[in-house]
């Protein structure tokens, strides 16, 4: 792979050599997402522009490309921007912006309507002309996973790959088939018969590819009969930032389709796991910026992205000396923010009394990872997780929290009330729901979401309640670790925090919310960075399908559900 | 002796603003009482030898500081504030601080005065609105200008998209906290108390008292020619879009013919200059339709304000923001001329039934029938009987202290 951004770029004279590079170009439902990269030292944004002057809605995520770094030296920042619209990538440009402000268009729709066009293999069948691309092959020595596009009419048989060792073959039902607008916009009239062109699929290796098999890739093709032998053009290992392989991989998964959603075990999990390994591992180190000898609890904040809500909580808890003789553990699950962190720490800690300590990880682990790592430097046998989002509203709600646990030998997870900025409700406990969308799935609910605290049923008192959100729980250490911690399948904060519960439901405890302490949770502060278009969705519901395969029967029983649905 | 630290972001001598003549006023004040006073100001520019500190005289030390986040108020120059400001205030070893802002310096000044003497009253003065609203601490909406009642995390989004409801929330916050160091609040009026009260500010630590001015002599009202009107008007203060001058001189535009033939207004202020294209052309396009009635003056040192007040008859102010409590309203009463403000906040406060007349704030019709009724002998010679009445705000103010010794022993 790097060799091939090497070539890109390097073969090209600077003068025709483009300042970016498109990497892929995919329509969505709801509009097109675009994953490229380009220098720092031309570029520091992109966004895309409408053509008709009408404000195009868009998010972009952006992650250092250490790949291109390694091929080229130069720094180079990978992009994933998704733009909301109903209209055409031909309605908008491509706008990037220099450090001095100055601001670039670019065409997006030409170079994605030549890639769908001109790069592709014409097959030979009795029936009718087919044509195919693969557009991203992903080998991570337990699979291979494709997706690109097919035009055979609905005639495709099946797709079969052979090794010095074995022979694999995908049959038609085990492809996952979607509609792509773009080459249907492409070919016209030719595409007409073929209804659902994107395809995926994955094939799972018994061994791994010798080097040989590797670099010269084929696939035989069976349409109607015929079969076809395809080179595979460009063959990828994941060793990419996970964040953009992720979102190519969700990318080519299409959540609204039943069959994609049922497929999601064979095809998109294994290769989602092999991009967030559950034994990943990296290596941190505490700082201390005071200490407490003995705390009461331990008190674990992760921190990613936004690294300034730490002054907000340090001098919260200072004022209200809520966390006094509380261990403060933030751990930094986010290698940019590090060096960013412990410059403010070292103001804070002279700023505020409320001693803490800092966790820094080389690389970042999601919420339940971090969490999990932090878990292992807490002193106390009680352990508070809390959100860098939340403020307390006064002194005595870690105390209150923690009595319970104290108090209660059979409480597992205590919970709060969480409160948004305008003092309405973000969380009074959680319940399963059922979206028409994904009528097979239980998804968290937040009841009441948004309501004044006085419309509420529940009285503000210590009640028993399944499902809580991490956001802010009170558990002990030994209780937290003899379930095993967060689960690290849950890919980037996904439903950890339910599956946590019901495992200390499981392991015989019962959890409670506390409704008498209320905290302010400034929800989704933390998490609009990572949030740029709908692969964020997509991994939730990824989520919701790993946590539905463990947990929907206890949840049909806990919940009596079996009714409506929402 | 009593010692007494002054903090002020400002040294008036270097920057004329409200609190910083204010504070000044109440240090000279206090020094003449007998209390041991020190003055710190804080200050842009380097110092000598790169040294935190300089000096103006032996009891006035600026403090070299600055680059503070102007969302939160919070400074990185953690080590100004808790290591060089917190030996010399530990040094001094004052009875009480009298802070009159934060702006420039950081609002963590409070902690590190709190860290370097524990047992020290903290007294903050409130001078404007600055920790409840973005807007230059206007309470004035951002790009309207509309007259904004509340923050509310909402709306203050709506003024600075750029920082989400939850950001402006954080905010607040992590100003309560830091106001939380603090012993006792002093602010100038009612109306100002009342609205950081209602933002989250301890009632019980709040105290209302006015502004000490120092002794100011009694003019006798400008001889008047036989048949003669009270036609003289000043403005005083600085020229910006808050202050209403744009509306003052639309007034003058609206009298009828004969009365503009015997009026004058004079503009005692600075930085028109400074100000942005619109207002700047708006104020000079009446201007020269107002030729021979009105003159721009200029700016002016505090030993020449009895001189520019003797030549006039009434001192308007006419801002569009709600003010605290204007020094130039408690200059006037003090040398005995009567005012016409607009009918909101600190004016209101400061002049209804007890200064003079009062117009509907942001209109120049409504002021214009003020003009014209302020300019008959009858009203204005009623409104400087009034004047007469005499409060003294600096034995206000020691009793308000002395209190606070009590405490402390």
């Amino acid at each position: 792979m790097l060799k091939k951004i090497a070539k890109s770029i390097l073969g090209r004279s600077s003068k025709e050599r483009p300042p970016y590079t498109i990497d892929l170009v995919t329509l969505t439902q709801d509009g097109f997402t675009i994953t490229g990269w380009y220098f720092d030292s031309n570029f520091c944004d992109v966004g895309v522009k409408s053509l008709d002057a009408s404000e195009a809605k868009f998010t972009t995520e952006t992650v250092e490309r250490n790949d291109v770094f390694a091929a080229t030296g130069n720094k180079a920042l990978g992009f994933t921007l998704h733009c909301f619209t109903e209209k055409k990538t031909a309605d908008f440009k491509l706008e990037f912006i220099d450090s001095t402000g100055q601001k670039q268009l670019f065409e997006i729709a030409s170079s994605d309507k030549e890639k769908v066009s001109s790069v592709f293999t014409n097959l030979d069948t009795s029936s009718s002309e087919v044509k195919v691309t693969f557009e991203m092959t992903f080998y991570d020595k337990e699979s291979l996973f494709f997706s690109g596009w097919i035009l055979d009419s609905g005639n495709l048989d099946s797709m079969s790959f052979e090794d010095a060792a074995d022979k694999y073959r995908i049959e038609s039902k085990d492809i996952l088939r979607y509609t792509r607008a773009d080459v249907a916009e492409a070919f016209g009239d030719e595409a007409k018969s073929t209804k659902q062109p994107g395809f995926t699929f994955r094939i799972s290796l018994n061994s791994p590819l010798t080097a040989r098999g590797f670099k010269k890739l084929k696939l035989n093709i069976e349409v109607d009969g015929n079969v076809n032998t395809v080179s595979i053009p460009k063959v990828e290992t994941l060793d990419e930032s996970p964040l953009v392989s992720i979102q190519r991989i969700m990318n080519a998964w299409k959540i609204h389709s039943k069959k994609h959603r049922q497929l999601c075990d064979s095809i998109i999990q294994p290769v989602v796991k092999n991009i967030f390994p559950a034994d990943k591992t990296t290596r941190s180190s505490r700082v201390d910026f005071g200490l407490v000898s003995s705390p009461k609890a331990s008190v674990i904040i992760p921190l990613y992205g936004r690294y300034d809500f730490m002054r907000y909580q340090l001098s919260n808890f200072s004022r209200f000396e809520s966390l006094k003789d509380y261990e403060v553990l933030y751990v930094v699950d986010d290698p940019k923010i590090s060096h960013a962190v412990w410059v403010l720490a070292k103001e804070l800690s002279t700023v505020f009394p409320q001693p803490f300590s800092v966790i820094t990880l080389a690389e970042n682990m999601g919420f339940g990872g971090a969490n999990n790592i932090g878990v292992k430097y807490a002193k106390s046998d009680k352990l508070i997780l809390l959100n860098s989002d939340v403020l307390p509203k006064d002194g005595n709600w870690a105390d209150k929290m923690i009595a319970q646990i104290d108090n209660n030998s059979d409480v597992g997870v205590v919970g709060a009330r969480l409160l948004f900025e305008d003092n309405s409700i973000q969380h009074d406990g959680m319940a399963p729901m059922v979206l028409k969308e994904y009528p097979e799935l239980l998804l968290n609910d937040h009841p009441n979401k948004g309501w004044p605290v006085s419309l509420s049923k529940n009285p503000a008192e210590v009640a028993d309640c399944p499902l809580l959100t991490a956001a802010c729980i009170a558990i002990s250490k030994s209780l937290f670790e003899e379930v095993g911690g967060f689960d690290p399948a849950y890919v980037l904060g996904d439903f950890e925090d339910s599956d946590l519960c019901l495992k200390v439901l499981d392991a015989g405890k019962r959890n409670v919310i506390c409704r008498d302490v209320e905290l302010h949770h400034l929800e989704r502060q933390s998490q609009n960075l990572v949030a740029a278009g709908d692969w964020k969705h997509k991994l939730t519901i990824y989520n919701a399908i790993i946590y539905n395969q463990r947990w929907s029967q206890k949840l049909n029983e806990l919940f009596d559900l079996g009714k409506g649905t929402h | 002796m009593k010692k007494v630290l002054f903090l002020s972001h400002g040294h008036p001598e270097l920057s004329k603003g409200g609190a910083e003549v204010a504070s000044w006023n109440l240090f000279e004040a206090l020094k003449e009482q007998g209390f041991e006073c020190t003055y710190v100001a804080r200050t842009d520019g380097k110092s000598h030898g790169g040294s935190t500190f300089s000096i103006r005289a032996q009891d006035q030390v600026l403090f070299h500081t600055g680059n503070i986040n102007w969302f939160n108020l919070s400074s990185s120059n953690i080590k100004h504030l808790f290591t060089d400001l917190g030996e010399l205030v530990s040094s001094f070893d004052p009875d009480i601080i009298h802070v009159h802002h934060y702006a420039h310096m950081g609002i963590e000044v409070l902690a590190a005065l709190r860290q370097a003497v524990p047992n020290a009253k903290i007294v903050f003065t409130l001078h404007e609105f600055m920790a409840i609203c973005m807007h230059n601490g206007q309470m004035v909406k951002n790009r309207t200008l509309k007259l904004c009642y509340k923050s509310n995390e909402n709306d203050c989004h709506d003024c600075y998209p750029q920082h989400s409801p939850a950001d402006h929330f954080l905010r607040k916050q992590y100003l309560l906290d830091q106001f939380s160091h603090v012993d006792s609040f002093v602010s100038p009026s009612h109306f100002l108390a009342d609205r950081y009260i209602e933002w989250g500010l301890s009632k019980d630590k709040m105290h209302v008292i006015e502004n000490v001015l120092p002794p100011m002599p009694k003019l006798a009202p400008r001889a008047l020619l036989e048949g003669e009107k009270r036609t003289r008007f000043a403005f005083f203060g600085q020229v910006n879009p808050y202050k209403g001058i744009d509306i003052l001189l639309e007034a003058f535009l609206k009298l009828p013919e004969e009365v503009l033939g015997v009026v004058s207004l004079d503009i005692h202020g600075a930085n028109l200059d400074k100000q942005t294209g619109e207002l700047k052309e708006k104020v000079a396009g009446i201007l020269a339709k107002l030729e021979g009635v009105v003159t721009m003056r200029g700016a002016y040192e505090s030993h020449q304000l009895s001189q520019l007040l003797e030549e006039c008859d009434w001192v308007i102010i006419p801002s569009i923001w709600w003010e605290n409590s204007p020094v130039v309203i408690q200059e006037a009463i003090a040398h005995g001329r009567p005012l016409i403000g607009a009918n909101i906040g600190g004016m209101k406060e400061k002049i209804e039934g007890i200064a003079g007349l009062t117009f509907e704030a942001r209109s120049s019709s409504s002021l214009a029938t003020k003009i014209q009724q302020a300019m008959e002998p009858e009203c204005f010679d009623e409104w400087v009987g009034t004047l007469g009445k005499k409060n003294d705000h600096l034995k206000t103010h020691i009793k308000f202290l002395n209190s606070l010794f009590v405490e402390t022993y």
